[in-house]
């Protein structure tokens, strides 16, 4: 269970997010729906430790996770950009995770296989990352955000920008995949659309 | 955002890390430029140096013949920077090469080259090898920005009857007038503080304050004077550099990208700028194959012999082997690598004061080198005659110009790659290690030949603590070159040419 708890985000004086609050119980999705500019990514970076918070707690499963460095988390993003390493092919990519967190060879490989079969994407294993078209490299960053198995899976506008089939298809895959692997998560969208299919609950974003 | 790439940066959340490089600069740096002038420096000596007529000759000197090198480096490579900048043609990379190469070529070699095709020694031969040394130095500045110039601009004006030569002046000049003020004062300053160049090509009568600084302090062991001309240099180059900033007005204009052109078909128009090119490819490319050329050919006869002596054999003018010198110089490149590269990263990836580390490209070598031997001359820091001084000194030396090649390297990681690193729980080495350090691989390897490159030309500090036992390259090319003797010479070339193919060898692969 995700819980925030009375968040408040300033930067250089400037009031980005002011007290939100709101629970994503286990295994399920929340979307926080909010026109662009709003602060829905830096709620996001907020949560997984990437700018610090003014105000306020992030709990996982009761326990306060608000001063722990973004590392220690264990809280997946998947962002609008993907952000593929160029430098690692797609499995290197799903397998970073796996590898940070030491994971023995054949477990690592397992778990790349599995994800890669989860997203239909076994054709792309040793593909190098500038080759993927958009959608392509969107299942990728699920797959690689996914592949340490994290607590919390926040999701950043994971469609946008997409075709309308890559973007209907995909989206069918990403709620297939939550509910496959009750990951609790959290998506942001400006996209009721989106929200409506993907999340349990939705919750707009407060207006500063 | 800043606030974000501080706390996750993997080295600025170990400031620690930025001793060493701020430790290395103080100690083998400032502390020795420092030193030198607060023991050595007297008003009073400052007053003999501006009093004597042979002294005043040689700092009038160095000022008339940096002026005109620089003001012909202009003439050759402005017209040579708007023709590689306006125009695409076959083979236009290729010239490109071939007139920035030199830039990181040794002096020495570049005047061995000249000297190979003049066979004299003067002014002339001096001013040619600045321009070829230089010309790099325009090409680089002033070609960004000249490439940067709105060509819908110029066309503007030529439909409302301006002739090419008023487009320039009042379209173009302006636009481009405070890159091209950048670079000439910095060509101003390298042909000022020219020595490599003037020790070859200077003869007995031709010297400059720089080459004078060396004689002073290690030939007649003057070391008050050596120090007071070394401040008399400082106080012209910041002169110099004032002027230029009160002169240069930085641009405001919109600027985006022209694509370059491909040549017209009218003969006039496809003509001028191959002709520009081709006639500064000459002027730079002619001295270093003409040091091949002599190391290949004596008396009319073709001959590897200069070539065999370095390899395998000795030679009287040298007090060591030819093919110690080429050990020595490419050990010596290879630690200077080591250390620089390094340290440059750490400076690049950390909040390290940026000026600190310029200092190296502001203040003359020759004036380092008196600093290091007055202050690295007694126990327990007698280090100055020690082996592995020298190569610590080319990486001091050489870290200005490879923190400007790592910088932007560093720069271009998008913030997003550490931020997906940490959610996949790699920690901020971890994330360096595995993300940043692969991305800035070829950035590394260009760094590392570039310090290789700075390390094996470097000359002006070098001259100062050179023994037999440790003598470089350029240091043995300027001691053939300055000896009589067909086979002598001939040697100095065969040096002068590895030296070529070395480091265009290097920065190739770099």
């Amino acid at each position: 269970m995700l819980k925030v708890s009375k968040l408040s985000v300033v930067i250089d004086n400037t009031v980005i997010i002011n007290d939100i609050s709101f629970t994503v119980p286990t295994g399920e999705t929340l979307a926080i729906i909010g026109p662009s500019g709003i602060g829905k990514t830096t709620l996001l970076h907020a949560i997984c430790g990437l700018i610090r918070t003014t105000h306020g707690t992030v709990h996982i499963d009761n326990v306060d996770i608000t001063s722990l460095p973004t590392h220690k988390r264990g809280i997946g993003l998947v962002s609008q950009t993907g952000d593929l390493f160029p430098t690692m092919t797609v499995s290197q990519n799903i397998e970073f995770g796996l590898r940070i967190s030491k994971m023995a060879k054949t477990d690592r490989a397992a778990r790349v296989t599995e994800l890669l079969e989860m997203l239909n994407l076994a054709h792309l294993a040793e593909r190098n990352v500038a080759e993927l078209s958009g959608g392509e490299a969107r299942r990728i960053a699920l797959a690689r955000a996914l592949a340490p198995r994290p607590r919390v899976l926040l999701l950043d506008e994971p469609l946008s920008g997409l075709d309308q089939t890559t973007h209907d298809t995909l989206m069918t895959d990403l709620a297939r995949v939550l509910k496959q692997t009750a990951t609790t998560a959290l998506l942001v969208t400006h996209d009721h659309s989106e929200a409506d299919f993907l999340a349990d609950t939705t919750f707009v974003f407060p207006h500063k | 955002m800043a606030e974000l790439m501080e706390r996750h940066h993997p080295v600025s959340k170990t400031k620690t890390l930025l001793i060493a490089p701020v430790v290395f600069m103080s100690v083998f740096f400032v502390a020795p430029v420092t030193n030198s002038i607060l023991r050595y420096f007297r008003f009073s000596e400052f007053g003999n140096v501006l009093g004597n007529h042979s002294l005043r000759g040689v700092a009038w000197f160095s000022m008339w013949q940096a002026l005109i090198s620089t003001l012909f480096t202009l003439v050759i490579a402005l017209p040579a920077t708007w023709a590689l900048s306006r125009f695409t043609f076959p083979g236009v990379r290729l010239v490109r090469g071939v007139l920035t190469a030199p830039f990181v070529l040794p002096a020495v070699v570049v005047a061995a080259g000249v000297l190979a095709i003049t066979d004299s020694r003067g002014v002339v031969p001096v001013i040619w090898a600045h321009v070829v040394f230089n010309m790099s130095v325009i090409l680089r500045i002033v070609g960004p920005r000249w490439a940067m110039v709105n060509l819908r601009l110029e066309h503007a004006a030529a439909t409302l009857g301006a002739r090419p030569s008023r487009t320039f002046s009042l379209v173009v000049w302006p636009q481009i007038s405070d890159a091209v003020i950048s670079a000439a004062t910095l060509v101003f300053i390298f042909c000022f503080t020219s020595f490599g160049v003037i020790a070859i090509l200077g003869g007995v009568s031709r010297r400059t304050l720089e080459s004078e600084i060396f004689t002073q302090a290690v030939r007649l062991g003057n070391t008050e004077t050596a120090t007071a001309l070394a401040v008399l240099q400082a106080v012209i180059i910041c002169t110099v550099i004032f002027i230029a900033r009160q002169s240069s007005r930085p641009n405001s204009t919109s600027l985006h990208v022209s694509a370059p052109q491909p040549l017209r078909t009218k003969p006039r128009h496809r003509n001028t700028p191959l002709l520009i090119s081709v006639t500064a490819v000459v002027i730079v490319a002619s001295p270093l194959l003409a040091t091949i050329y002599r190391s290949l050919v004596v008396n009319n006869q073709f001959s590897f012999s200069a070539w065999r002596t370095i390899f395998s054999g000795s030679l009287p003018a040298l007090s060591v082997s030819p093919q110690l010198v080429i050990t020595t110089s490419l050990v010596f490149a290879i630690i200077a690598a080591c250390i620089c590269v390094p340290l440059a990263l750490l400076v690049v990836t950390t909040s390290a004061p940026r000026a600190l580390f310029s200092l190296p490209l502001a203040i003359s070598a020759a004036t380092l080198g008196i600093g290091l031997i007055i202050t690295f001359n007694t126990s327990p820091y007698a280090w100055r005659s020690e082996r592995w001084f020298i190569p610590v000194i080319h990486a001091v030396i050489a870290l200005p110009l490879v923190i400007r090649a790592l910088e932007p390297a560093v720069r271009a990681i998008p913030t997003s790659f550490r931020n997906a690193s940490a959610t996949l729980g790699a920690s901020p080495i971890a994330t360096w290690r595995h993300v940043e350090l692969p991305l800035l691989k070829p950035a590394l390897l260009r760094a590392t030949g570039l310090s290789m490159a700075i390390s094996l030309g470097e000359f002006g500090a070098t001259s100062f603590l050179s023994r037999s036992g440790s003598t470089t390259l350029p240091i043995a090319i300027a001691q053939l070159l300055g000896r009589p003797g067909v086979a002598t010479q001939q040697a100095g070339f065969a040096l002068a040419a590895l030296m070529v193919l070395v480091t265009v060898g290097v920065m190739s692969r770099a």
